[in-house]
Formats: C-alpha cells, sequence, structure tokens
C-alpha cells in the first residue's frame, strides 16, 4: 500500500481492513468528526460486479430506514476509485453497513462476517492506532481463503486487520491491545481485540471534571454577586424615617355654619303672566315641575332634567344648583343654573345684592344682570350662542328673605325654552 | 506513551475550556441575577393596634353636629381604615363630612431580578412616591395633597398622603361649608396623629 486514497473533504488516517478488492479506512471529515470509508481498490474499482454492489450498499445505506445513527455521508462511484463514506459511532462503525452487502465478496460464511462487523465496531468503540504512513500489518492469519473464514469468492487475497497494539499498552488496558489481532487465533473471529493503545479515561474523571466546573461556576456565581452588590444601585436601603413629632390639636372649628333647610313651596301652575323677557308658559302648559333641588320655591322645566346633578353644592352663604337637558349626543342645549342666598330682611337683600351677583356669576361665568325690572328684580339677556339670560332677584319664602341668582343658557333653538324657565322662577319667587 | 499524554492534555484543554465558560458564565449570571431571594427574606407587613382609629382622638369637630355621637368606625386586618360619615340627609341645615384614615403598614417585597428584597420603609416611599399628588412643604414626614372644590368655595375634598418608615396614612376629608384652609390643617394633623399612633 501506498498510502491513503485521496478523498476530497476527508482525511483517512487509518487503515482497518484491507482486501484485495477493497479497503476500510478511519478518517475524519473536514469539520473534524470521525468517518469509516471503503474504498474500492484498483482491482475492485475494475470489477463491474463489485462497483455495482458497492453501489446497491450505499443507496441502501442512504435510504434505508434506521439508519439515522450512521448515516450514509458521501459516495462517489465514477471515480477511479469509488467509495462510500459513513459516520464513525462508537459501538458501531457504519462500515459493516457497507459491508453488509458485499458479503457475496467477502463471502457467505455468516459467521467470517460476523467477525469482520465485530471487528469493526470494536475499531468504532475503541479507535485503532493505525497511521497512514504505516503499512497495515498483514499477518499470516489473515481473512484470506486459507484460513478458511472470509475468503472472496474465487480470490486468495485475504482481510487483514490493522495491528495497531503497542505491547507496552497492551497489557494494562482492558481487553488488551490490538497487537494480538488475529495472529494466535487464526482470524479476526479469535482476535482479542483490545483498547490498550489509547486508554479512555476512567468515568470518574470526568465527574471530576464536572465537579471542578460546577466549583468554578459556583465561585465565580458568588464573585459575581459580590461585584453586582457593589456596583448596582441599592433601593433597598431606606434611610432613617424622620424623627416622629408630637401632632397638634385639631383647630377649634372646622365647619362653617350652614344655611338651614327650608321647605320647598308648592308650584304654582301656569297662568296668563307677562314674564321678564320673551316667551313664558301657556296657561295650563304641561311642564316637569321640578321641587326637589331644596330651594324654596319649585319651577316648571320642559322636560325631566337630566345629566350631571353633581354640580350641586352649598356653602355657609350660598346654595348652589342646577338643572339641564341634553341632547342626542349628550351635550347640555338649555341649562339653567340658580345660586340662593338667605337674607335677614328684604333691606338687608337690597344691600348684598351687589356682593351676591358678584359671587354667583362669577361662580357661573355669567353676566351680572344690570336692567332693572322693578325694585327686587334685575335681568339681562345676551345674545349669541348660546343665549345667556341671568336674573337676580329677592323674595321671601318661608318666612324668610332670599336672594336668588339664574342663569340660563340655551343653543338658538331652545331660547324660548330657557326664557320660559327663567321667568317661571320668577313667577313661582313673587 | 505519547498517545496517552495527548489524551490526558485533551482531557486537560477540554476542562479548561469548561471552566473558563462556567468562570465567565458564573461571573455573569451571578452578577445579573444576585443574591437569591426566598420568601422568608420578604418582610411582612406590621400588625397595627386593634383600637387604632379611637387612639386617632375625638373628632366630632370634624363633623356636623349629630343627635347621637358619631362613631369612628376601624375595619381591615392588615390595613386599618376608619371613618366616621355624617350625611346631608340626617341634617336640618345643608352641611355633611366624611373622614376616611386608612393607615396601611407596607410588606416588604419581592425585588427585580437580581436586587436585594425591599424592604417595609422602601416599599412604603415607593407606595407613597406613586401617587401624582402635589407635595406639601414644611412637614415633619414627606406628604404629599390633593384637593377637589365645588362651586361657592367651601365644599371640599381634601386628600393628604403622608409617610414616615414603613407606614402609610392617607387621609380623605370630604365636608361642606368648610373654609380650605381649616380643612387642609384638620386633614394633616388626623394624619399626623395616624402616624404616631402607629409608630
Amino acid at each position: 500500500m501506498s498510502g491513503a486514497p485521496a478523498l476530497p473533504g476527508y482525511r483517512l488516517e487509518h487503515l482497518l481492513l484491507e482486501h484485495s478488492l477493497a479497503e476500510i479506512w478511519r478518517g475524519r471529515s473536514f469539520t473534524g468528526m470521525e468517518i469509516v470509508a471503503l474504498v474500492l481498490s484498483e482491482a475492485g474499482a475494475a470489477d463491474p460486479a463489485v462497483r455495482e454492489r458497492l453501489g446497491r450498499a450505499s443507496r441502501s445505506a442512504a435510504l434505508e430506514p434506521g439508519q439515522l445513527e450512521t448515516p450514509l455521508w458521501a459516495a462517489n462511484f465514477s471515480v477511479e476509485r469509488p467509495y462510500a463514506i459513513t459516520q464513525l459511532v462508537p459501538g458501531r462503525s457504519g462500515a459493516e453497513r457497507l459491508i453488509d452487502p458485499l458479503d457475496g465478496l467477502l463471502g457467505n460464511d455468516e459467521q467470517a462476517l460476523d467477525a469482520v462487523r465485530n471487528h469493526l465496531s470494536q475499531y468504532g468503540a475503541a479507535p485503532a492506532d493505525h497511521q497512514p504512513a504505516q503499512e497495515p500489518v498483514r499477518r499470516g492469519a489473515g481473512l484470506g481463503p486459507e484460513s478458511g473464514e472470509l475468503g472472496l469468492e474465487g480470490e486468495a487475497p485475504g482481510w487483514n486487520a490493522g495491528a495497531p497494539g503497542r505491547d507496552d499498552a497492551a497489557g494494562s488496558g482492558d481487553a488488551a491491545g490490538l497487537g494480538d489481532v488475529g495472529g494466535d487465533s487464526g482470524g479476526l473471529a479469535g482476535a482479542a481485540v483490545g483498547v490498550g493503545g489509547r486508554r479512555k479515561p476512567s468515568r470518574w474523571v470526568y465527574v471530576g471534571v464536572v465537579v471542578g466546573v460546577l466549583v468554578v461556576f459556583s465561585a465565580l456565581y458568588a464573585v459575581g454577586v459580590a461585584v453586582g452588590a457593589a456596583v448596582k444601585d441599592d433601593e433597598s436601603v431606606a434611610g432613617a424615617p424622620p424623627a416622629l413629632v408630637s401632632p397638634g390639636p385639631l383647630p377649634a372649628s372646622v365647619l362653617l355654619p350652614p344655611i338651614l333647610k327650608i321647605k320647598t313651596a308648592a308650584y304654582t301652575p301656569p297662568s296668563a303672566f307677562a314674564g321678564l323677557v320673551g316667551a313664558t308658559y301657556a296657561p295650563k302648559a304641561d311642564v316637569q315641575v321640578v321641587d326637589y333641588l331644596g330651594l324654596p320655591f319649585a319651577f316648571g322645566f320642559p322636560r325631566p332634567p337630566e345629566g350631571n346633578q353633581n354640580a350641586d353644592s352649598e356653602s355657609a352663604s350660598m346654595i348652589y344648583r342646577r338643572a339641564q337637558a341634553l341632547n342626542s349626543q349628550g351635550q347640555p342645549i338649555l341649562t339653567v343654573r340658580i345660586a340662593l342666598h338667605p337674607c335677614e330682611s328684604l333691606s338687608k337683600c337690597l344691600a348684598e345684592r351687589a356682593a351676591f351677583d358678584a359671587e354667583w356669576t362669577k361662580a357661573f361665568k355669567a353676566p351680572v344682570p344690570t336692567t332693572v325690572k322693578d325694585a327686587r328684580t334685575w335681568f339681562r339677556q345676551q345674545s349669541g350662542s348660546p343665549y345667556t339670560l341671568t336674573l337676580s332677584h329677592a323674595f321671601a319664602s318661608g318666612g324668610r328673605w332670599w336672594l336668588v341668582g339664574v342663569a340660563g343658557t340655551a343653543i338658538p333653538d331652545e331660547v324660548p325654552a330657557v326664557q320660559r324657565v327663567v321667568n317661571d322662577i320668577w313667577r313661582q319667587t313673587q | 506513551m505519547a498517545r496517552v499524554a495527548g489524551m490526558a492534555s485533551r482531557l486537560v484543554r477540554g476542562t479548561a475550556i469548561a471552566s473558563g465558560i462556567a468562570a465567565v458564565a458564573g461571573l455573569g449570571i451571578g452578577f445579573a441575577a444576585g443574591e437569591p431571594v426566598r420568601a422568608k427574606d420578604i418582610a411582612p407587613a406590621r400588625k397595627l393596634p386593634a383600637d387604632l382609629c379611637s387612639r386617632l382622638g375625638d373628632i366630632s369637630i370634624l363633623l356636623p353636629a349629630a343627635t347621637t355621637p358619631v362613631p369612628f368606625t376601624q375595619t381591615g386586618a392588615n390595613d386599618v381604615h376608619c371613618q366616621a360619615k355624617v350625611d346631608e340627609s340626617t341634617q336640618p341645615a345643608y352641611t355633611a363630612a366624611t373622614v376616611d384614615v386608612t393607615i396601611t403598614p407596607q410588606a416588604g417585597k419581592a425585588p427585580g431580578a437580581g436586587q436585594p428584597p425591599i424592604p417595609p420603609e422602601v416599599a412604603a416611599k415607593q407606595a407613597f412616591e406613586r401617587k401624582p399628588w402635589d407635595d406639601v412643604e414644611d412637614r415633619p414626614y414627606p406628604t404629599r395633597s390633593h384637593v377637589t372644590g365645588q362651586a361657592g368655595g367651601q365644599d371640599w375634598l381634601i386628600s393628604v398622603l403622608v409617610q414616615r418608615a414603613d407606614i402609610v396614612v392617607q387621609v380623605d376629608y370630604k365636608a361642606y361649608p368648610v373654609e380650605r384652609e381649616k380643612a387642609e390643617q384638620a386633614v394633616l394633623v388626623l394624619a399626623d396623629r395616624a402616624i404616631w399612633e402607629s409608630k
């Protein structure tokens, strides 16, 4: 043998078996994966039957199910020396699958074929120690017909196992070295194949390595925790709480004297009446009586008031109420806001009217009534959109005097309606 | 012998590479994840006195006069809620008031990734700072307030939030008619009392 065949993408390193028709090599792909290659010799390549068998074996290895563990990696039948390559898996050389269909070449002796399989499997499990530069040692115990074991049909050459064994290591291995392959037993079937040439580390060594790696991880994890604690912003540290301060007393008085509630006077139904300005309810008009706002008077509204009633509020000197109508979009189209202020007497009411008007018109953002209607009534209408009609009026109810301020606003279509409401309030407080 | 040495060399090289990866991973993960936090590392909330509301003192000055004394009702097991309420419907005048005091002893919280547990004091500070209210100056404790008023300027809802250590106190006082300044003063006094009594 002159050397390892050159297969593109692969490097053949160890000659495992040699036959006159084919060689089995162990090597590596360019990625470093271990492979087994079956390469026909020149004689084998010259035999169409052998080429055909190699092709069939390769297709079988590639296409048959259940071959995922040692898939066929490559094959080329058109080169000078056709070859097929499989992955080398420990315990399964892969090559035996290439050899199976070649049993006709090896001979139909099943025992001999099994011997070859076993031999190759053990190589897969414990790679042999061949070097490409070394000529495989041919022993007299070859697999040729003269050995009576693996003879090729009608041919003399036998399979010869490489002899990688090292005498100095063979004795220390679990199964002895490969150096004894076949020599004494007269064939591979009786060979004592060992791994003494390359001792596999004990599993305890691997356990020790894993433990060591875990220790390194744990140690550096602790270092990382310490570094993180030192570097990161520590939100877990709260400053000292402020000193407790003895609380002071509550104010002597908090609530202001409220306005006493009053009874709402009965509503006077619409009748012929001249209002302040604009429209008034027709006699016996159907109106919605609003008598639940806590005011001293009730008044008529064109429809049930709706919307936010939380605008109601009270102070010590003023009561604020609101009634409004909304359109289908929920927008107010008619709003009447009412402010009520108690007075001790009519003269006091008139005296306080200016301040009262200033306060409620500011709260309602409405114009101050300036047009005098009579001695107790002032009003003002402001055209535009919205239309605004304001009223300031002093009246007596339930034996008490009051100032009422009314701000009615409406869209143009609802101007008569808001005029009717304001005029009705004026009428109810006469 | 050289082959055995080669095998050992490969083992040593692989071990060195694995150790290096483990070192980098350990350092990185340790930095990022930090010390593992267990449930017992998170401080529970403090237990407040069962009579805390009554300890806040007489609050009748904050309420309209009533024919019968209005109780300052305490509810809640962890958070203590004290409430006293006088409806306008029970009054002969246009006046009403509601006092709500909520005293929350914060528990610790589980931290974010790689962080130590959040102690109750920090949790309380976080709860306080989450309230988007206005800071109140010149106070012995961190204080924020929120004021809502109605037309007329004497119908107010005053809310204050006070935090000290692990305690967060919120006082809500809605009343009318009342001057805003007086109401704010009363609410702050009540909040300070809650802090004092929950110490």
